[in-house]
């Protein structure tokens, strides 16, 4: 990737194919909101209406984050979590809520969602939440900088 | 026979103070008193200390300042937040910075006494140890992919304090050490990663590569995601 361009920082290889984001509200207006506020992002978002329609998304798809509402009719977004962790899936979760309570939202962070955002958020809020939670996922490779004529010029130390 | 476990309760309150001492005393664990966050952090300099149980709202040093002190010194030390005006926000917070739970005030004696149970419980220590682990890999990977090479070295360091028989974090020490040039030491962690567990892949990967190959471009593998070792580590702990 990017060979011949010499450069003296490691970089981050591009992504192969954008990253996806599942929001899973029941509420159409969230969907919207969420949908709108990533539109920048170049990420490729879908849509999940409840918790039921959430993990079979999760199942269908390769999804990098999950945007989860906790409170569905159905399988409740805890549930949905806990199914999540259970099965070591690849996704890092972002609660939103509406009715956050510090007790939801420690239940949340103990199951390992990595952020919990209370509505209303605003779309700069949001993003920094997804960024962050693809942050957080590994990419798996960094490229090292040439050992020759490398413009660092960190000397090898043994 | 072992020492008594060593409890730090830090809250400007001095009945909430003297109200733990009470609860937990009689159970067997030793407890120490802070008053404020300044007190809590030259109280944090022993080392037989395992558990505090930290109230947020502190004027001066707050306990969010006293957890990410924990956070960066003493990160063998678990963390149970008490609050009593608890945001979410706050909540949410803790627990990024580590905090195990956070229980708000008033709280039931009940309660306390069974979550210091609990984070006191061998079983669910090595858990809450395992969660620790995977938090300060992913951060250092990430640390890594920005060549914050420094940051990425103080999440490693903590997280093989935290579980020194785990090859990811060796591997990523490794990785630095190669993206910095330093070839024998890259070497050195890839193989101590994969003396720890052969079947890491991303170690070895590493290892035959920087072996094989060392002065042309090769591509330093930072790992698989956590999610999937731990689950096949599951019954290890």
């Amino acid at each position: 990737m990017n060979e011949g361009n010499q450069r003296s920082e490691p970089r981050i290889p591009e992504r192969a194919k954008p990253a996806t984001v599942l929001v899973a509200d029941d509420e159409k207006n969230v969907r919207l909101t969420v949908t709108e506020a990533l539109e920048s992002e170049g990420v490729r978002i879908l849509t999940a209406v409840s918790g039921e329609d959430a993990l079979q998304r999760l199942t269908d798809e390769d999804v990098d984050v999950l945007l989860l509402d906790l409170a569905m009719p159905g399988v409740n977004g805890i549930e949905v979590l806990r199914e999540v962790v259970r099965d070591a899936r690849h996704v890092a979760v972002v609660v939103i809520s509406a009715h956050g309570t510090v007790a939801r939202a420690v239940e949340a962070m103990k199951l390992g969602a990595i952020e919990f955002l209370e509505k209303p958020f605003s779309p700069e809020e949001l993003r920094h939440a997804v960024r962050r939670a693809l942050d957080r996922k590994s990419d798996t490779i960094v490229e090292p900088p040439a050992e020759e004529g490398g413009a660092r010029g960190t000397p090898t130390e043994c | 026979m072992m020492a008594k476990p060593k409890i730090l309760v830090v809250d400007d309150e001095k009945n909430t103070r003297l109200t733990l001492e009470e609860a937990l005393e009689p159970l067997g664990y030793e407890i120490v008193l802070a008053s404020s966050g300044e007190e809590a952090i030259g109280r944090l300099e022993d080392p037989d200390l395992t558990l505090v149980l930290l109230d947020l709202r502190m004027p001066g040093v707050t306990g969010l300042d006293v957890l990410r002190h924990i956070e960066r010194k003493r990160p063998d030390v678990r963390v149970v937040i008490l609050t009593a005006h608890g945001t979410v926000d706050a909540a949410v917070e803790s627990m990024k910075h580590g905090a195990l739970d956070v229980i708000q005030k008033p709280f039931a004696l009940e309660e306390i006494r069974t979550v210091v149970q609990k984070e006191l419980d061998p079983g669910h220590r090595e858990a809450a140890r395992t969660r620790d682990y995977e938090r300060e890999v992913s951060d250092a990977r990430k640390s890594i992919r920005e060549a914050d090479f420094d940051v990425a070295l103080g999440h490693l360091r903590r997280a093989t304090d935290r579980n020194p028989s785990r090859p990811e974090a060796f591997n990523l020490i490794g990785a630095i050490h190669e993206l910095r040039h330093n070839r024998a030491e890259a070497q050195r962690h890839y193989r101590l990663a994969v003396d720890l567990d052969p079947t890491y892949g991303p170690a070895k990967e590493n290892l035959e590569r920087s072996a094989r190959d060392p002065v042309r471009r090769g591509r330093v593998s930072l790992g698989e995601n956590l999610a999937d070792t731990s689950a096949e580590r599951g019954e290890e702990a």
